[in-house]
């Protein structure tokens, strides 16, 4: 291989590696841009995310759901003639809901 | 230039001699060479050249047209921080938090028309002045606010109207979305954001500097119930501020701690001094027959009474120039738990001297009542006790009279009493107990011992207006005169107290119900006495929270001989 040809071959590798880096360098600050594009949308959402639980933490307050829930449902506050527990003793007075009422009212049921 | 063959010389300008045989007769091979690589130099130059402003015309064209790029952004955005971290409640429902406000402001540079653009800005925001509005807008002034917390819709509207003078700056600010629900416990933030009391305060290194958020024991439905109920009681009686306190007795954590009045920490106004004082942690008071149920738990662990015994309350004695009675006396031998279902200071005082002074010092020591509270909160109470503690401070204290304490001192004093004996400081923060050491105050049995005397109280003595059937509410009920800034009592003046703990066949939290000169009404038969209001307050709270904590219903307590023996003898006085 002469001297001429050589001097060819580097000269096309000096060229092409030129190109190559002429095109990593775009790629590379177009991913940096994407980067920077990607960091900037993720603040926003982290942003709108922090808004929004506030206004979740607001909108579901204790207050604001009692009176959607009286308003809406009809809900009423929990009693304990509602409640039931196995632990109970027969016929308690204050408790409609013993285990033989339960039966009673699966067989009015049926 | 010359061209030269051999020894023959050309100078410029002369024609070369030309033999069609040998072409190259005035050039030698090695002259033709070289110029045969110099056109082929300027051709490959030409040719990258050309290719390399081919490259670049097809990128610009490619950047330009076929792939549309935004401006370079050449700022890395800061990671996402708020100033602060955010204050959550037991379930992770956020009770204080930083969020981005917008304010406007007028450049007095770009103001076109001073008169429309006022015109237009009172359109969006109908309680500005005009005539103030105007002067700022017309002034030259590069930066004057015209409107501070603007809504996102307000902020749009102002966009929409297109005047380059109206720009918007943004900041911080710190927001309550509970409002005042927490207003004693969270505190406030000035406004540089540093905090000024309750949790911003006590922790405001950790949500400033270190951007944590902290996680508090309470619980937002918990504390909204009792507020709810507390307001309602305190409009009900016209009295003139309150408190509620609930707390679990195993860990200590404050569930809820409500005082009223209390404040919006999301507005501008400054609160009263009085809205602003917490009631619960700060304030400091004689608490009245609340005390006995802890002057039984020290005759009890002194040894000096069983429950059993009978205490010699047939007619009022005299100690040091005071006569020492009962507010409803049975003028009889009264049983250790009859001490507490008729509240009687006389049995109460007769205990405690028993026990000893120095005995009830300390079993108030160590019950934490004598000293500032171990909490995170900086409000925090120090109590006030005599310096020279006689007998006759001992009997009055025993009955609460002559020393005050703070409400959390005796919620913690109460959880260690009903707990199975075992102390230790409340908490705000959420597991915030676990390394915290406990310290037994008491046995087990004798805790157990407590728990039928104040559930007897609750069933048929002063208690019995909070008796809420199926939670097994066992309390103590106290009523004390209010003072004065000096420390004078008030005539006429009444703080009434209620003390509870539920399920009494194993209690897992305690209630504080207290108000403030609560008045008498025909309702109340002419009373105005805890049991009257107080009483009927906490049985109400019990109610709604219970079944919100999981507390199923109970059936009744075996009642052992000596509150067996209570019940029949008021059954007998009954008829």
């Amino acid at each position: 291989m002469n001297k001429l040809t050589i001097n060819l071959v580097l000269s096309f590798v000096a060229f092409i590696s030129s190109i190559g880096m002429y095109v990593l360098k775009g790629e590379v600050k177009s991913l940096e841009t994407e980067h920077l594009l990607l960091q900037r949308k993720i603040f926003q959402t982290k942003e709108e995310i922090h808004v929004l639980e506030a206004e979740k933490s607001y909108l579901s307050s204790p207050e604001r759901l009692k009176f959607l829930g009286e308003k809406v449902g009809a809900l009423q506050e929990t009693s304990v003639k509602q409640l039931y527990s196995f632990s109970l003793k027969k016929d308690e007075p204050f408790s409609p809901f013993t285990l033989a009422s339960f039966k009673t009212l699966k067989k009015e049921d049926e | 230039m010359t061209w030269f063959k051999k020894d023959v010389f050309y100078p410029v300008g002369q024609e070369i001699p030309f033999n069609s045989k040998n072409r190259y007769t005035s050039l030698d091979k090695k002259t033709i060479a070289s110029t045969s690589v110099g056109q082929w130099r300027l051709s490959f130059l030409i040719f990258a050249f050309s290719l390399a402003f081919f490259i670049l015309i097809s990128r610009l064209f490619y950047l330009t047209v076929i792939k549309k790029k935004p401006i370079l952004i050449t700022k890395e955005p800061p990671a996402f921080m708020m100033q602060r971290g955010n204050i959550l409640d037991r379930n992770g429902v956020i009770l204080a938090t930083d969020l981005p406000i917008v304010d406007l402001f007028v450049d007095g540079k770009f103001v076109s028309n001073a008169q429309t653009e006022t015109q237009k800005l009172l359109e969006i925001f109908p309680d500005l002045d005009f005539e103030k509005t105007y002067k700022k807008i017309k002034s030259k002034s590069r930066f004057t606010y015209l409107k501070r917390n603007l809504t996102p819709t307000e902020q749009y509207a102002v966009n929409h109207l297109g005047f380059p003078s109206l720009n918007f700056s943004t900041r911080e600010k710190r927001i309550y979305p509970q409002n005042e629900l927490f207003s004693h416990i969270l505190g406030l933030t000035d406004v540089d954001n540093n905090g000024l009391s309750g949790i911003e305060k006590a922790f405001n290194r950790d949500l400033k500097i270190h951007h944590k958020n902290v996680q508090l024991s309470v619980d937002v439905n918990v504390q909204d119930m009792v507020r709810e109920t507390l307001l309602k009681y305190i409009e009900k009686f016209e009295a003139t501020g309150g408190l509620s306190v609930v707390m679990n007795v195993d860990t200590q954590e404050v569930l809820a701690l409500v005082s009223l009045p209390d404040y919006n920490p999301n507005t501008f106004e400054i609160p009263s001094k009085d809205a602003f004082f917490n009631k619960a942690s700060l304030g400091v008071y004689e608490f009245g027959s609340i005390m006995k149920v802890f002057s039984v738990a020290l005759g009890l662990k002194t040894g000096k009474i069983t429950p059993d015994d009978e205490i010699d309350a047939t007619k009022p004695f005299k100690m040091a120039h005071y006569y020492i009675s009962d507010y409803h006396a049975k003028n009889r031998m009264l049983k250790v738990p009859e001490v507490l279902i008729y509240s009687s200071n006389i049995g109460s005082s007769k205990i405690a001297l028993m026990a000893g002074t120095e005995n009830q010092k300390e079993f108030l020591t160590d019950l934490g009542f004598l000293e500032p509270l171990d909490i995170e909160l900086p409000e925090k109470a120090h109590p006030m006790y005599p310096k020279v503690w006689r007998d006759i401070n001992t009997a009055t204290i025993s009955y609460g009279y002559g020393m005050s304490t703070s409400p959390l001192h005796i919620m913690s004093g109460l959880s260690a009493l009903v707990n199975g004996g075992l102390y230790r400081a409340p908490t705000f923060l959420l597991g915030g107990n676990k390394n915290k050491p406990l310290r037994r105050i008491l046995s087990p049995k004798m805790s157990e011992e407590i728990h039928y005397m104040m559930r007897a109280v609750s069933d048929i003595g002063s208690g019995k207006n909070a008796n809420v059937k199926g939670y097994l509410i066992g309390g103590k009920t106290g009523s004390a005169e209010m003072q004065d800034e000096r420390g004078r009592y008030i005539s006429g003046s009444l703080r009434t107290s209620f003390i509870a703990a539920f399920p009494m066949n194993s209690p897992k939290y305690a209630l504080m119900v207290m108000l403030e000169n609560p008045k008498k009404s025909a309702e109340t038969f002419w009373y105005n006495t805890s049991g009257w209001n107080a009483v009927p307050c906490a049985g109400e709270i019990i109610q709604k929270i219970a079944p919100y904590l999981g507390v199923s219903p109970q059936s009744e307590l075996e009642k052992p001989p000596y509150i067996e023996a209570a019940y029949v003898i008021k059954e007998k006085e009954k008829h």
